[in-house]
C-alpha cells in the first residue's frame, strides 16, 4: 500500500469553504500532508470560475457543503456532469460538513462523492479519508449525475 | 468545559449485543465514531446491513445514511464485515452496494458476485473502469449475467474473467461474444477448454475450435454431447433479431407447443429456450437453466407459458433425447439425427408410460419421416 507522502505528495487541491479559517485551516493541513500546492475559493461559482480558468487539471477537491452562491454538492454536480472542463469527471472530491443531514448524504453519495468528513476535521480524521477518497475512483455516469436534483439552499 | 456527547446506547459492542440500534441517526453515529472501534463499527455495520428491509421500511433511510458514511470512512474489515451482510440481503439499496463495489477488493467481490441491487448498467461501468481484473472475475461469477454484460466482459475483461464468464453455465453469452472470445484469445487453452465446456456451443464454432484446440482438446470436441454445436443448427441471431422474431410468431400465433417440440426434434435448442422464455416471460438464463441443469423446472416454466400440460413430459422427453443421442450422425446427416432423436424421445416416453395423443403421434410420424 502506498504511503501517505506517495498518494498525497505533489498532488494539488482547491479548498472550497465560505469560512476563511475552515478555508485556510484545511489548506495547512493538505499542505502538511504534502500538497504541493493547494488553491482555494469562497463559495461553488468562485470555485467553477477558478478551474475554468485553469489550464492543468487538480488532483483533488475538498469543499463545504453550505456555501452561498453555489453550494457543496452544486460544485460536485457540475464537476461530475463535466461542465468544469478541464476537471476529469471522477476527479477526487471530499464533502465536509457540520452538519451531515440525511438529505445531503444521499444527495453526495448519488453524485459519487468520493469522501465526506464531518466538521470539526481534526488532522488524524483528514488523512485517512483522504486517502480512501483518492483510492475509490467510479467509473462516470453522466445520466445518472443529471438527473440528481440538488436544491439551492441546503 | 465541553464533554464528548456519549455514546449511543444503542451502539453495539459485539454482533450480539447489536439488537436496538435500529433509528440510529448519522448525527448519532458520528458523535460517536471517533471512540468506536474497528470491531464494534464491523459490528454495526454488519447488523444495519443485514437489517435493511424493504424501502418502506421504517428507519431504512437514516440505517442507509449511516451505512453510507461508514463506507466513506471506516477500516477496510468494517467495509468486508458490511459488504459480507449488505450482499447476502436482497434488500440492500443501489447506493450501498455501488460504494461498495467501488470501495477496496476484499469488501468489492462478494458484493460485485452476489448483490442483486446492482444494474447491467454499473456492472458494466466497472468492467470499462478496467481498474480491477479481480472485480472483473467477480461479476463473471455471477448467478446471473446477462447477454450485455457477458459482452462487455468479452469486449474488454482480461483471459481470467473470460475464463470465469465461460465457466458459468448461468451466463448468457451471446453468440457474436463466443467468436470475439476466440478473436481476442486464440491462443488460450484454457478459454477453448471453457468454451466446450459450456452446456451449448454456436455451431459455427465448432469448426473454427476444430482448427485452433490442441491434441487433448481434440478429443474433448469430439466427444461433446451438446446439440446445438452440429453444423448447420446453430442460430447466430442477436437477442434483439430473437425478440422481433419471436414477436411476430407470436403475433401470428404459430408458436405453439407443436412448434417448440419440432424446432427441439430438428435440434434446435436454443429456439426453444428462448421461445419458452418469451412465452413465460422467465429470462432467458433462467429458462435455459432450468432446461440443461434442473429438468424438473423445466415443468414451472412450461407452465407459465400456459402451454398445454399434456405437451410437457413430451417436450422433457425430447430434450432428454438430445442429451442421450449420438450427435455423431448430425455431422454429415441432418435427417437421421431427427431421426435418431425421435427414436430415442418415443422410447423414453414408452419407459414412462406415456400414452400419446393423436397430434403428437401425427407429429413425431411426420418428424421421422422428414
Amino acid at each position: 500500500m502506498p504511503t501517505v507522502e506517495q498518494v498525497l505528495l505533489r498532488i494539488v487541491a482547491l479548498v472550497v469553504d465560505d469560512n476563511p479559517d475552515h478555508q485556510n485551516l484545511l489548506a495547512l493541513q493538505l499542505l502538511s500532508l504534502g500538497a504541493k500546492e493547494v488553491l482555494t475559493a469562497a463559495n461553488g461559482l468562485e470555485a467553477i470560475a477558478l478551474l475554468k480558468g485553469r489550464t492543468q487539471t487538480l488532483d483533488l477537491i475538498v469543499a463545504e457543503v453550505r456555501m452561498p452562491n453555489g453550494n457543496g454538492l452544486q460544485l460536485l454536480q457540475a464537476v461530475r456532469c463535466g461542465l468544469t472542463k478541464n476537471m476529469r469527471v471522477n476527479s477526487t472530491f471530499v464533502l465536509v460538513t457540520a452538519k451531515p443531514e440525511v438529505g445531503i448524504i444521499q444527495t453526495a453519495s448519488a453524485l459519487d462523492a468520493n469522501g465526506f468528513i464531518a466538521k470539526p476535521i481534526k488532522g488524524a480524521k483528514l488523512e485517512p479519508a483522504i486517502l480512501k477518497a483518492r483510492r475509490t475512483v467510479f467509473p462516470p455516469n453522466f445520466a445518472r449525475y443529471n438527473e440528481v436534483y440538488v436544491p439551492d439552499n441546503i | 468545559m465541553e464533554t464528548d456527547p456519549p455514546l449511543p446506547s444503542r451502539a453495539p459492542t459485539s454482533s450480539n449485543a447489536a439488537d436496538g440500534v435500529q433509528g440510529l441517526s448519522a448525527a448519532e453515529y458520528l458523535a460517536a465514531e471517533d471512540r468506536l472501534t474497528a470491531a464494534e463499527k464491523a459490528a454495526l455495520a454488519s447488523h444495519l446491513a443485514a437489517g435493511l428491509g424493504s424501502p418502506a421500511h421504517e428507519g431504512i433511510v437514516e440505517a442507509e445514511a449511516v451505512l453510507r458514511l461508514i463506507a466513506w470512512n471506516a477500516e477496510p474489515p468494517v467495509l468486508e464485515a458490511m459488504a459480507e451482510a449488505a450482499a447476502a440481503n436482497p434488500n440492500t439499496p443501489r447506493s450501498i452496494a455501488w460504494a461498495l463495489a467501488n470501495d477496496h477488493e476484499a469488501a468489492a467481490m462478494v458484493v460485485l458476485e452476489v448483490c442483486a441491487a446492482l444494474s447491467d448498467e454499473d456492472l458494466i461501468g466497472i468492467v470499462q473502469a478496467g481498474t480491477s481484473s479481480s472485480k472483473a472475475c467477480a461479476i463473471a461469477r455471477r448467478p446471473e449475467v446477462s447477454e450485455k454484460v457477458s459482452s462487455c466482459l468479452v469486449d474488454q475483461g482480461g483471459e481470467d474473467a473470460v475464463h470465469a464468464l465461460l465457466a458459468n453455465v448461468k451466463a448468457a453469452i451471446p453468440s457474436d461474444a463466443f467468436s470475439k472470445v476466440l478473436d481476442r484469445f486464440s491462443d488460450s487453452e484454457r478459454i477453448h477448454e471453457g468454451i466446450l465446456d459450456r452446456p451449448s456451443v454456436p455451431g459455427f464454432l465448432v469448426q473454427r475450435l476444430s482448427t485452433l484446440v490442441s491434441a487433448k482438446l481434440r478429443t474433448k470436441l469430439a466427444e461433446r454431447s451438446v446439440l446445438d454445436v452440429l453444423p448447420g443448427y446453430a442460430d447466430e441471431r442477436s437477442a434483439a433479431e430473437w425478440d422481433k422474431h419471436l414477436a411476430a410468431m407470436v403475433r401470428d400465433g404459430s408458436l405453439d407447443e407443436t412448434r417448440l417440440v419440432r424446432e427441439l426434434c430438428s435440434g434446435n435448442l436454443e429456439f426453444f429456450v428462448r421461445a419458452l422464455s418469451a412465452l413465460s416471460g422467465t429470462s432467458y438464463v433462467e429458462v435455459r437453466g432450468a432446461v440443461l441443469d434442473t429438468p424438473p423446472a423445466l415443468a414451472s416454466a412450461w407452465e407459465k407459458a400456459a402451454l398445454p400440460k399434456g405437451w410437457m413430459p413430451v417436450a422433457a422427453a425430447v430434450v432428454a433425447a438430445l442429451i442421450q443421442t449420438d450427435r455423431s450422425a448430425g455431422h454429415t446427416d441432418r435427417d437421421l439425427f431427427c431421426r435418431n432423436i425421435v427414436t430415442c424421445t418415443l422410447a423414453n416416453l414408452r419407459a414412462a408410460n406415456f400414452t400419446l395423443t393423436d397430434a403428437q403421434r401425427r407429429l413425431f410420424h411426420t418428424h421421422r419421416g422428414r
